[in-house]
């Protein structure tokens, strides 16, 4: 062994200026996490996540007593105090970089790349989605303008309205017989599967989510102490967070990899003192969020949660930037920031886009290697616990 | 002359690329067909039609895809038009059903967007045919007789009443050997519930 043999091996096993895929964090060699993705479509204001960059100014009505210091260069909203200490500690800051914004286009780009497909979907299937509901949509709202599909992969979105027929074909007495049966109707419809093949996507991918479905063991889902909880009284998602996150817990334990919630209304034109978007954080997603975070903490599960949104608001009338400061939380997590914003919502020209953003989530949630080196490594790994 | 056999030749080529583009779902198997003559030409034909141009001299149907007839014209149906199918087949519309707009993706009022189907949906749908299997048979002179026969004519009947655009026959084929195949269920009723919930998840009915 000569030296730079031995020098070459240390640099490896400390990590030093490598990224990617080729010292995956702890959590990597775990069994894959669940990626739970609150979407506020419109816009999530970098107030939040990177609080410190409009003290100075007191733009967006920020002041020396409306943040909160994590430690790690982390600033965030007091708002998020309400999450409790421990998520505070597990919460880092993403920068995405992307130069988009017009509101489908900034909501395509974080989700979609022109060769690969979906994100998300990639995700999910990088996690050992192999199960019937790997990755969901909750409720009506969707994150892009147009449903995100892969026609390679056999992972396909599942939208879930209401959550009663998954628990009742859950506990259905007629699973085997509805399994056999399925593949005669699916046999009878194979003809139209090939000849609308696009029209029928929906159908074609159906059928595959519920063979997978009926092949699962049937089971008890816990809906009725997640519904005590989170104080639902139905089984349909509304348009508010707590129906949402109820049924992404619901959802977690069907065994789902990629869960996207949207919320709506955060287009905030004109909030130059930021009131309607803290108001809107306080009131639509911190309560809802916080219990779905308590009960996480019960659970042997690795989930990480991220808040994002189209991109944050520009200065000075709360209009579009070009950039998304994002929020990312869980246990995997700690506090530090690589998307701090200038005092004119910007990032430095380094700041990598969006695929930086998924690499981050996938190897914090221990997807496969070849989903991280297609996004040609994780940039953001100073935000993982090692 | 020479230039009109390279024009010829230009125009086969083109038409032979946009075959090979049809296939609109990469990576999905599409089974190849030998296109007829008679699709080649209409397809050709259609691109010598006016052209709508735009201020900047686009032409405003080059997005458009070029998809061979037949093909791509089927649609799931709305929520609304299967309650309707159901109620018509089965007297009554269980009241389950009757709230599950929201599983089938129905849009506000006033508001298009075209329904997609899912592994809740097709649950929900054939649970539905299960519980109220019953309003079809109480009605009229059906029978639970297990001969073949009467089998056949029972599974035709409902064919005919909730298919009535398809071509029944596998439709039918595969009612009797469901309805007759007692390793399933030893309990006739249950077998013929099973048999018209599974007929009622394929293309032919959900889609028009």
């Amino acid at each position: 062994m000569n030296r730079r043999y031995f020098l070459k091996q240390l640099a490896l096993l400390s990590g030093l200026s490598l990224q990617g895929p080729l010292i995956p964090s702890v959590y990597a060699r775990e069994r894959p996490g669940s990626l739970v993705l609150i979407y506020l479509k419109g816009g999530y204001n970098a107030l939040f996540s990177s609080a410190d960059s409009f003290v100075g100014k007191g733009s967006f009505g920020v002041s020396e007593s409306n943040v909160l210091e994590l430690g790690g260069e982390l600033v965030v909203d007091q708002s998020f105090a309400s999450l409790g200490e421990k998520v505070l500690s597990q919460m880092a800051t993403v920068g995405i970089r992307h130069n988009r914004t017009g509101h489908p286009g900034a909501q395509m780009h974080h989700f979609q790349d022109d060769q690969e497909g979906f994100y998300p979907l990639r995700l999910a299937q990088a996690l050992d989605g192999s199960g019937p509901f790997s990755a969901v949509n909750i409720g009506k709202e969707r994150p892009t303008p147009r449903p995100m599909r892969l026609f390679d992969s056999k992972v396909a979105i599942q939208n879930i309205f209401d959550v009663d027929p998954v628990l009742a074909a859950y506990q259905s007495q007629h699973r085997s017989i509805m399994a056999k049966n399925l593949e005669r109707a699916r046999s009878l419809s194979k003809e139209d599967l090939i000849r609308h093949a696009e029209q029928l996507v929906s159908l074609s991918e159906g059928y595959e989510a519920f063979e997978k479905l009926l092949n699962e063991s049937s089971r008890e889902l816990g809906w009725e102490g997640i519904k005590e909880d989170y104080q639902v009284k139905t089984t349909a998602i509304g348009q508010d967070l707590n129906s949402k996150l109820a049924a992404a817990e619901l959802m977690l334990n069907v065994g789902s990899k990629v869960i996207m919630v949207t919320d709506t209304g955060w287009d905030t034109h004109g909030d130059r003192e930021g009131i309607r978007a803290r108001n809107r954080m306080k009131e639509r997603i911190l309560p809802a969020l916080k219990t779905f975070l308590n009960r996480l903490e019960s659970r042997d599960q690795k989930v990480m949660v991220a808040i994002t949104g189209d991109f944050a608001r520009s200065l000075p009338k709360s209009d579009h930037a070009s950039v998304t400061s994002a929020t990312v939380m869980g246990p995997m997590v700690r506090n530090a920031t690589s998307g701090r914003v200038s005092e004119k919502v910007t990032l430095p020209e380094d700041t990598p886009d969006r695929q930086g953003f998924w690499a981050l989530v996938g190897e914090a949630l221990g997807a496969e290697d070849a989903f991280i080196e297609q996004l040609k490594g994780n940039p953001h790994r100073r935000l993982l616990k090692t | 002359m020479r230039g009109l056999y390279l024009s010829l030749i230009i125009l086969i080529l083109g038409c032979e690329r946009n075959q090979k583009d049809l296939n609109p779902s990469v990576g999905r198997v599409i089974p190849t067909e030998d296109a007829s003559s008679r699709e080649s030409r209409e397809k050709c034909e259609k691109k010598s039609g006016r052209a709508y141009l735009d201020f900047d001299g686009n032409d405003l149907s080059a997005s458009r895809k070029d998809l061979k007839q037949g093909y791509e014209q089927m649609r799931l149906k709305p929520y609304p038009v299967l309650k309707a199918d159901l109620t018509r087949l089965f007297k009554k519309l269980p009241k389950s059903f009757a709230t599950q707009g929201l599983v089938f993706g129905q849009p506000e009022r006033r508001w298009h967007r075209l329904p997609e189907a899912s592994a809740p949906a097709l649950f929900v749908i054939y649970d539905t045919v299960l519980k109220s299997f019953k309003g079809y048979t109480a009605d009229t002179d059906f029978s639970w007789s297990d001969k073949p026969a009467i089998i056949e004519e029972q599974c035709q009947k409902f064919v005919n009443q909730a298919f009535p655009h398809s071509n029944g026959e596998p439709l039918v084929k595969h009612c009797q050997e469901m309805v007759q195949d007692k390793k399933v269920h030893k309990d006739i009723e249950t077998r013929w519930a099973h048999a018209f919930a599974t007929l009622l998840i394929t293309s032919q009915f959900l889609g028009y």
